[in-house]
């Protein structure tokens, strides 16, 4: 759905010079060169493909961001402004638009943005298997609650994912909090990515909103999300586990230390509620398992 | 020899009964056109307050209830959206300059702002087509008859005069 609101330039670039399923990001920017994260590492693009040098790039107007942004929204950014004002805007397939713009404000809180300056494509990858390591971590006596971590774009999403899929099949109740309609994608009420069968999905709102209003309706015996950012997810969670709902989860550092300096974390690491920290990062490409550590930040798995 | 000239008057007079239908017609497309406008506006703005529908099934769905004049042009409108044509050029052959201008802003700004923003565009749209469609409706109550019984006397004194 994506190409068709992309400058023809680059899209015909993307099709005749490279191989569509590597292009993880693409990043729009007005009247700046064109940027790709190919594989896993950052280019410019140019006529020609790949290119390590910003005057051979194509460069993207600012029509071409608004329209993007528009079009990706099917012409009605009205329906998509609860997302917009979160910063991003989900399509079909479970491509995340980032947006940037001036924001407007009203009484404080942000209204809508306006005027918008660039636009981050990111690509989903459907990687079968790619979770089984974190499902051998997680799943060994029992199932545990576990905090997959990693900086952004080192596959998180997609690892979590692939263990939706492989715990799925253990016949539990599985509540998927899609935030950001990221990890199964649904659109027009069907799964775009397979995250396995029994998984019930609450896309599109706060964790906070989802883990109550989930675990009031849906009795999940585990809760699957992405991205736990602040406190009030922090509070979601902790609500959930000492309710007795297993909770598996994604955050965004690269260092146990990291982690610990994320606001209001330590109450989370106090309680001693993830006795799972799996640590990813793109050493290796998007998805390179790192060191996995106990409740207690005990390294019990060291990265070769 | 009078049949011959009854009928010269009375074909005459038919000529001229369908030239004064046809600027009674122009006037009566044009209201139609505008109140159609009114209306579409009047939906959109409900929808998008409340259902929050995508644009195209909204244009979709309430185009069958407009005239051809409108319904070709949400038709065309979509087909722009969809990236199936370039350009979104109306025809709107029955406008002036000014009113087409009107109309293809209108509907240019449909689906490009949050939904309090958009509503308020709108409203400023149909204030706009409100004005040319009160004009218009003034225009017919006033002129739409006259144009027919000046077009049948006018057709019927040129009969008289050819004879």
């Amino acid at each position: 759905m994506i190409e068709k609101y992309l400058p023809i330039e680059v899209s015909e670039v993307i099709k005749s010079r490279l191989d569509e399923n590597r292009v993880y990001e693409l990043r729009l920017r007005a009247n700046m060169p064109v940027c790709i994260n190919y594989n896993g590492k950052y280019y410019y693009l140019g006529k020609n493909g790949l290119s390590d040098r910003a005057d051979n790039a194509i460069l993207s107007s600012s029509d071409d961001v608004n329209n993007l942004v528009v079009g990706v929204s099917e012409r009605s950014l009205y329906a998509v402004n609860n997302q917009l004002v979160n910063g991003y805007i989900t399509v079909e397939g479970g491509v995340r638009i980032g947006v940037c713009g001036e924001t407007v404000r009203q009484d404080g809180i942000v209204k809508t943005i306006k005027d918008f300056t660039s636009v981050n494509i990111r690509f989903p990858h459907e990687i079968r298997g790619c979770g089984l390591t974190a499902y051998n971590f997680i799943k060994d006596t029992k199932l545990r609650n576990a905090l997959i971590v990693s900086p952004p774009g080192a596959g998180k999403t997609t690892i979590l994912r692939d263990l939706c899929r492989h715990i799925s099949k253990e016949n539990l109740n599985i509540l998927l909090v899609d935030e950001r309609s990221e990890i199964a994608a649904v659109c027009n009420r069907k799964n775009q990515l397979d995250v396995g069968n029994g998984v019930d999905i609450i896309s599109n709102c706060s964790k906070s909103y989802a883990f109550e209003y989930g675990i009031r309706s849906m009795r999940p015996d585990l809760i699957v999300t992405d991205e736990l950012i602040g406190e009030r997810d922090y509070d979601a969670v902790l609500e959930a586990c000492f309710g007795g709902v297993k909770v598996i989860a994604s955050a965004h550092a690269s260092t146990p230390e990291e982690l610990y300096m994320r606001k209001g974390f330590d109450k989370l690491f106090a309680s001693k509620v993830f006795s799972r920290y799996i640590f990813l990062s793109d050493r290796l490409g998007p998805g390179t398992y790192e060191n996995v550590y106990d409740g207690d930040m005990k390294c019990i798995y060291y990265a070769p | 020899m009078i049949v011959w000239a009854v009928a010269l008057v009375f074909g005459f007079s038919l000529l001229g009964l369908t030239v004064g239908a046809h600027f009674s017609m122009r006037i009566k497309v044009r209201r139609k056109y505008f109140e159609d406008c009114i209306s579409l506006i009047n939906s959109l703005e409900g929808e998008v307050r409340f259902k929050q529908s995508k644009l195209t099934e909204i244009l979709l769905c309430e185009s069958e209830r407009f005239g051809a004049e409108l319904k070709d042009n949400i038709h065309d409108f979509i087909r722009f959206i969809s990236k199936k044509s370039d350009a979104f050029a109306p025809k709107l052959a029955h406008l002036t300059k000014r009113e087409r201008s009107i109309i293809t802003d209108m509907f240019s700004v449909l689906g490009t702002y949050d939904t309090d923003t958009q509503v308020m565009v709108l409203e400023n749209f149909k204030g706009k087509i409100d004005e040319l469609y009160n004009s218009e409706k003034q225009r017919e109550s006033k002129y739409c008859s006259s144009y027919i019984k000046l077009g049948v006397l006018v057709g019927a004194a040129i009969g008289i005069l050819v004879l």
